[in-house]
């Protein structure tokens, strides 16, 4: 699939990449991505009948696709030391998407996962 | 035309905490690869990045400050020749309160294109603002951020 625009979002953590995959499937944040981010309603993305889990390389790589294909999100993770860099690119197939696909929420919850892996408290989500 | 750096992240703390994290030397230090900035912090004072053995990075100006919510500096690198002849770039600081977090707002911007400079700030601000974070929510910093690169 040709995606026509992307974005990209960086962050750094405390923690290790194992953790991190963890937290990533708990229903709370699993739900928050796909509904602010990947435009899919409360869809947990990794029940068995959403099939939006697209790819997986544990604990490397993950591929999420929005379920109607118009946009994937691709999380890469790299350890180093005690820090993980986790880099979230969000392709969208169309130049111009849907306003409730474009994503403006990974800075959200990209920070309540920081803040619950290194303090064990994820935040209020203004969301 | 310009190129652009736009980074957001949520922090826990208060707009005053954030403010005196990302004014204050000795906070700066503890986070941004041990450098630190000196300023009088007032509109039109001067404003400089020092590193940890006395050189300049960077040098500018404040050109708008509204304490603690925003703050735009005129900044332009000094220790890199290419980055250097690029010119001034404006960086602007937005806080507000959201929720019981702090959104911060960084937005880096130069009047040019295929800008090194902005190439540079992009890979450098997640790593500080990240460690920013982690420093006001656990009282550490970043491992790595917690002095300046034995290499560079």
């Amino acid at each position: 699939m040709t995606m026509a625009r992307q974005s990209k979002y960086v962050t750094y953590l405390r923690g290790s990449r194992e953790g991190l995959w963890q937290t990533l499937k708990q229903p709370e944040f699993a739900s928050a991505y796909a509904a602010g981010c990947l435009g899919n309603g409360n869809t947990d993305p990794w029940a068995p009948s959403a099939g939006e889990v697209h790819e997986i390389d544990y604990p490397r790589l993950l591929v999420l696709s929005c379920r109607d294909q118009s946009s994937r999100a691709i999380f890469e993770m790299e350890e180093d030391g005690d820090t993980v860099q986790v880099t979230v690119t969000h392709e969208f197939a169309r130049e111009r998407p849907p306003v409730e696909a474009r994503c403006h929420d990974w800075p959200n919850v990209l920070s309540s996962l920081k803040s619950y892996l290194e303090t064990g408290h994820a935040g209020v989500r203004h969301a | 035309m310009s190129d652009r750096f736009v980074y957001v992240t949520y922090i826990r703390t208060t707009p005053q905490k954030l403010w005196d994290a990302l004014l204050k030397p000795e906070f700066q230090r503890a986070y941004w690869f041990g450098v630190h900035q000196e300023s009088e912090w007032k509109k039109g004072a001067s404003w400089k990045m020092v590193f940890p053995d006395g050189r300049v990075a960077d040098t500018g100006e404040v050109l708008e400050i509204d304490p603690p919510r925003h703050l735009v500096l005129k900044w332009r690198n000094e220790f890199r020749p290419e980055l250097k002849v690029e010119g001034y770039s404006r960086c602007t600081y937005d806080l507000e309160t959201v929720a019981d977090t702090v959104k911060l707002t960084i937005t880096h911007e130069i009047d040019k294109t295929a800008s090194q400079f902005i190439v540079a700030v992009s890979g450098g601000w997640p790593k500080v603002l990240s460690s920013l974070k982690s420093f006001l929510e656990t009282g550490n910093a970043l491992p790595e951020t917690q002095k300046y690169p034995a290499k560079a």
